[in-house]
């Protein structure tokens, strides 16, 4: 047993001294002069990397749908730009945005300049519904036959021709889709204001041409 | 004796489409006719709809799913509103046919059957007017439905020759001379019945069918109309259009009568 | 799957497909639909009877009467009739639209009005073997006509007025529009009082 014990720590001790010389000599070798420079590099180096790779992971980003406005998008991509990486994969990247971008704000162009001309037309159609409702009451109230008849003649002048479409809307189910009344044409439904004195008051839609004159209308019945 | 004016209120509710009451320039209107004529049955839909309490007391259409569509309160307070007050119909048959209609859950459809529209038309024959009564049913199409003449009466011709005398017939041995005496048989009009079987009896419809083919029989006019109705099993009853300034007029029971039968088929002999 | 099952499926298909398509074809009339095809029915009629009273009147110049005889035989079906009764004749006379029109016009008062009473009703639309929808509206009138001597004419009238509403396409501004036609035929008219 005695015997056993002595086998066991006499090997403990001479690594114990092996441990001290590696120590000793580690102190020596690792002095500041060469070894913190190379760690400092080290480092830098890795900033670098991780800064190209947050970049190009950001650039990525922005050509997905994350929430970001185009004007965002292309804020960032500028601060990206900026940060002059240097990087050939990150160029590669700000390219793609780049041309990505251009597509956007093209299509965001575009679809502003659509929304403006719409909101042009729908101006327009209501400033024209409005004369046309003008002349309905006028139509309606006229105090005489010829009265009457002169007003129908005035209102034409807002329409495309005395043919043009008139639609009625006598209801519209749950789902959207609309039933209408049969189909006239202005110049009989003039007639029929100067007959009956009554109109539709809500203009469902109106279609104007070129000329701006009305080639469709869609009245909504009371 | 029913207290029917407790109920008249039902249908005197103001106008179902009060907007409509700006259509016309009403300063001529009786308020009272306006009253009347809302209490009055305007059409046999009507009736049906009042009968079955498919209508609101207003007159709004009940549909299916509304809390009162053929309540049996309404039913008892309707139906005897649909009773011709003048025609002498007992109370008591009255509350038995309300109570029978209700308890059992019978309602009125034109398309049950059972619903025969007698028709009063002037024809002229070769230029002599007639007055004969068509009797017309609705028939189921494929699509939708459409009422048929069913049968002719009331033709006075065919009234003519239609009794035996039995001084005139084609005698037993006629066979024996090939018939030849047939041309007595068709020269008598008056005693024509006298030469056919004992049971014959001529078909309105195939006459005026024939008869309009030719084109001796001209269209007139019609002169009116009345419906027979059998739907309640048990009853029969009569539906007429009384056009008076009273609440109690429109279309109206104006005859009413149990059947022993619950659903005779041919109404020919009332 | 065998072969009985998948066949099941196809006639089952095609069995939903056919009643699909029927109730397209005889479309269903909502009791939504029909308030709004009621109302528009009933536009029609009053409609009517604002030409009735533009005919009627002296001051109406003959060719604008003939313009809008002309629009209310629009109204009607080609070969609709008005039956006409009164009190003391039970017989009905018939009259084309365009000649009830002209006898309108004959009479040649000075002043016709036409009163709505506050009552109307407005039958179930019962589908007919071609398809198309009939109903019928009642209504009452009172028709007045007077003369600038003073001669006046009073009368009370039930009438029973048949629509027909169907469902139509048309092309409108390259785009297929689905409306209902609405147009009325035989006219009932039965006098009530004096």
């Amino acid at each position: 047993m005695k015997y056993r014990m002595v086998h066991f720590i006499s090997p403990f001790f001479r690594y114990k001294t092996l441990a001290v010389c590696l120590l000793l000599s580690a102190a020596i070798l690792g002095s500041p002069g060469c070894s913190g420079r190379k760690k400092a590099e080290k480092a830098a180096q890795e900033q670098r990397e991780q800064a190209v790779q947050e970049a190009i992971e950001k650039l990525k980003a922005l050509m997905t749908n994350n929430g970001m406005t185009v004007a965002e998008k292309r804020a960032e991509w500028n601060r990206i730009k900026n940060l002059n990486l240097n990087h050939p994969e990150v160029d590669q990247w700000l390219a793609k945005v780049d041309e990505y971008l251009k597509q956007e704000e093209q299509r965001m162009a575009e679809e502003k300049a659509e929304a403006d001309r719409r909101a042009a037309i729908q101006e327009r159609s209501a400033k024209a519904f409005q004369q046309v409702l003008t002349h309905f009451e006028r139509i309606a109230n006229a105090p005489t036959i010829e009265a009457a008849n002169t007003h129908i003649q005035e209102a034409l002048t807002l329409f495309a021709s005395a043919q043009v479409p008139v639609l009625i809307v006598i209801s519209t189910s749950p789902s959207g889709s609309k039933d209408y009344d049969r189909p006239t044409t202005i110049r009989k439904y003039l007639d029929y204001i100067k007959d009956q004195r009554r109109y539709e008051r809500q203009a469902e839609q109106l279609k104007l041409d070129e000329q701006g004159k009305i080639k469709e209308l869609e009245l909504l019945k009371q | 004796m029913m207290n029917w004016g407790r109920f008249l209120p039902l249908f005197l509710l103001p106008g179902l489409l009060s907007s409509y009451g700006l259509m016309g320039q009403n300063f001529g209107i009786d308020p009272n006719r306006e009253i009347q004529l809302q209490a009055s049955t305007k059409q046999i839909n009507q009736f049906f709809r009042r009968f079955n309490a498919e209508e609101a007391p207003d007159g709004q259409r009940w549909y299916e799913g509304h809390v009162d569509f053929r309540s049996p309160y309404f039913r008892r307070k309707y139906i005897p509103l649909l009773i011709d007050k003048q025609a002498g119909i007992p109370d008591s048959l009255t509350s038995a046919f309300v109570a029978e209609s209700v308890e059992n859950n019978q309602y009125l459809s034109l398309h049950a059957g059972n619903f025969l529209a007698e028709v009063q038309v002037v024809f002229a024959w070769e230029g002599r007017l007639d007055t004969v009564q068509l009797m017309l049913s609705v028939q189921e199409e494929e699509i939708g439905s459409k009422w048929v003449i069913v049968g002719v009466q009331g033709i006075s011709q065919l009234t003519v020759g239609y009794k035996d005398t039995g001084q005139v017939f084609l005698h037993p041995m006629s066979h024996e001379i090939e018939f030849m005496n047939l041309f007595r048989a068709f020269q008598d009009a008056e005693n024509l019945h006298s030469y056919v079987k004992e049971d014959f009896s001529p078909d309105g419809l195939s006459v005026l069918w024939y008869e309009i083919q030719r084109k001796r029989v001209v269209f007139k006019s019609v002169l009116g109309v009345r419906f027979h109705c059998r739907q309640i099993p048990g009853w029969y009853f009569v539906l007429q259009q009384k056009l008076r300034p009273e609440l109690n007029s429109g279309w109206l029971i104006t005859k009413l009568e149990r059947t022993r039968t619950p659903h005779p088929q041919s109404i020919r002999n009332e | 799957m065998n072969m009985s099952r998948l066949l099941f499926t196809i006639v089952l298909f095609l069995g939903l497909g056919g009643a699909l398509f029927s109730q397209e074809k005889t479309l269903e009339i909502t009791p939504e639909r029909k308030r709004a095809i009621d109302s528009l029915a009933l536009e029609k009629v009053r409609d009517l009877s604002r030409y009735i009273t533009l005919v009627g009147n002296k001051s109406t110049p003959f060719s604008e009467a003939q313009r809008v005889i002309d629009r209310a035989v629009e109204l009607f079906s080609d070969d609709a009739q008005i039956g006409v009764s009164s009190l003391n004749r039970r017989e009905i006379r018939y009259f084309t639209v365009r000649r009830y029109f002209d006898h309108l016009m004959a009479l040649n008062y000075d002043q016709v009005t036409v009163e709505w009473y506050n009552i109307q009703y407005v039958s179930d639309l019962e589908l007919q073997p071609d398809g198309r929808y009939v109903g019928v509206i009642t209504i009452f009138q009172k028709f007045t006509g007077k003369t600038n001597e003073g001669l006046k004419y009073e009368d009370t009238t039930k009438k029973d007025i048949t629509i027909y509403v169907e469902k139509k396409q048309t092309q409108i501004g390259g785009r297929l529009v689905d409306y209902w036609d609405v147009w009325l035929g035989d006219v009932r008219v039965a006098h009530t009082s004096k």
